[in-house]
């Protein structure tokens, strides 16, 4: 029964993808990849929630909070819920740019304002780089979540039947499927884990869970974990909308007011997390033994839903991981064929985008198999190099003038910093290794940029 | 100016600046942690706050364009 529900959703899923492509005919590239700026409120809520709220939130959160204590679950919350206020403010800055230099990616943006080949080729190579382990986040938590279903199949199997729909989505209409396959997505998620919280408060009850849990892990924090907290949600916050494909996602919306809209809006889709707190507590109140902290949210689910209801869990967490896939695919395809590769014809683009998608997938389903990881440290190793964007995308919306080896400059060393120090596992009290990067980004940019201007007046 | 501090100022002192003391709290609210109970109440209160930026100022903005 579990797996017919499942199976369903997954079919209705094409099903969607294909209507979604009637009345488009033959596709430019504009379409296949930002909608030729068509989509409004509705269409641009949907299509930011589907990707935001990735299988990250339902596996990889609870995981968090099962492994590390319920406080780390803290900061997952905080940068998501900070990222909307930045985004009220800047998403209609980001649009405007991106109808100004005609872009499709963000490394088109840095193309159009600085006018220097090889910022472009450094943004959009990193971009690529950093993405790896969000798409290692996603086959990580399918993997999870099809386990939950209680199929024994070997994760080879599982991962690259993933990656095979993911990779049918896009390959019928693009973002247009993306964006219809999302409604269905974010609707299923909610009622998922909507479901899976009442059940537990319901046959387990709130207060009951919460106290059990709190008897065995604490709710306070201390310094460390204090200072992790606050500088992880202020230095992904800034990260949050530089993300190559939530940059994207704003060049589908329709006018600057659209965005502002959606906004306002998103942070209350984010009240489905009391449900999904809940059912992690519970799993750490009733001392569930689990192969793997992921399984945190699925061990409540299959200990408290009937059966048809574990399909639609099931789904939910399936297709939040898919569209995810579906959006890093439509972000990285056309970095490699606009930006690394700029020869190319556009008519070719789409086909070239497609060869690209395939290569990325196999690296991050390699990625998964070799290296398995805590979901969210996968996220931390995301962001500390998609944020070293953030000075230069800011210094493009407000039109200043800067020099772009300044900005490359930083981004570089921002991002080798952030890898040395995540290699070497250096601690600064628990602050995160990112916002220092970052910090030293800002460094060498002013340096780098007003430096020569400094050394010509020196002489005289 | 005050646009930023209503749509960013205020949900960034309630959620980061005031998490020391959040987190220092020991009691719980309707049988829920009092740190989670804060974070939850934020989902709303920032949802307010960009709304008032959206009634009080920008809505303005877009409609005087419009008809411009």
């Amino acid at each position: 029964m579990t797996t017919a529900v499942f199976l369903g959703f997954i079919v209705f899923s094409l099903y969607l993808a294909i209507r979604s492509k009637k009345g488009h005919g033959a596709q430019s590239v504009h379409d296949f990849f930002v909608a030729s700026r068509q989509f409004g409120a509705y269409l641009v809520f949907f299509l930011a929630a589907g990707e935001i709220y990735s299988i990250g939130t339902m596996v990889g959160f609870p995981g968090g909070i099962y492994a590390k204590g319920p406080t780390y679950g803290v900061w997952f919350l905080g940068y998501i819920l900070l990222a909307y206020p930045l985004g009220y403010f800047l998403g209609p800055k980001i649009w405007q740019a991106g109808a100004r230099y005609n872009a499709i990616t963000l490394p088109d943006l840095f193309k159009g304002h600085y006018g220097s080949g090889a910022l472009e080729l450094i943004v959009a190579g990193s971009s690529i780089l950093f993405l790896l382990p969000w798409g290692q986040l996603q086959f990580t938590g399918l993997v999870a979540a099809l386990k939950g279903l209680g199929w024994e199949f070997d994760p080879v199997y599982l991962v690259l039947i993933s990656a095979a729909l993911a990779f049918t989505y896009i390959a019928i209409s693009g973002v247009r499927a993306s964006a219809y396959i999302a409604i269905l997505k974010d609707i299923l998620m909610v009622v998922a884990i909507v479901a899976t919280g009442v059940a537990v408060g319901w046959k387990a009850g709130v207060g009951d869970v919460f106290h059990a849990a709190s008897l065995q892990v604490s709710n306070q924090m201390n310094d460390t974990q204090l200072r992790f907290s606050m500088s992880t949600m202020l230095f992904q916050a800034l990260g949050f909308y530089v993300m190559p494909f939530a940059v994207q996602n704003f060049f589908t919306a329709k006018s600057a007011n659209t965005i502002r809209r959606t906004q306002v809006a998103m942070p209350l889709y984010m009240l489905m997390y009391p449900f999904l707190v809940l059912a992690s507590y519970y799993a750490i109140s009733q001392n569930l033994q689990l192969a793997s902290p992921n399984e945190a949210f699925f061990a409540a689910a299959v200990r408290l839903l009937p059966d048809w209801l574990l399909g639609l869990v099931t789904a939910g967490a399936a297709l939040s991981g898919l569209l995810v896939l579906a959006g890093i695919c439509l972000a990285i395809g056309p970095i490699v064929t606009r930006n690394l590769l700029p020869g190319m014809p556009e008519q070719r683009q789409k086909q070239g985008a497609k060869v690209v998608i395939v290569v990325y997938l196999v690296l991050s389903i390699a990625m998964t198999l070799a290296t398995p990881n805590l979901m969210l440290t996968l996220i931390n190793t995301t962001y500390y190099g998609v944020t070293q964007f953030f000075p230069g995308v800011i210094v493009i919306l407000f039109s200043l003038k800067v020099r772009p080896m300044a900005i490359a400059l930083g981004i570089l060393s921002g991002q080798g910093l952030a890898i040395a120090l995540y290699a070497q596992q250096a601690d600064f009290g628990g602050i995160n290794l990112g916002l220092v990067s970052l910090a030293v980004n800002l460094l060498v940019t002013v340096v780098a940029n007003y430096a020569p201007r400094l050394a010509r007046v020196q002489p005289a | 100016m005050l646009k930023l501090f209503i749509g960013l100022g205020i949900p960034y002192i309630g959620v980061i600046g005031l998490l020391p003391w959040v987190a220092s709290v020991e009691r719980f609210v309707l049988g829920v942690p009092f740190i989670y109970a804060w974070i939850f109440a934020w989902f709303v209160l920032t949802s307010g706050c960009m709304l008032a930026c959206w009634l009080l100022f920008d809505r303005h903005a877009a409609e005087a364009a419009h008809e411009a």
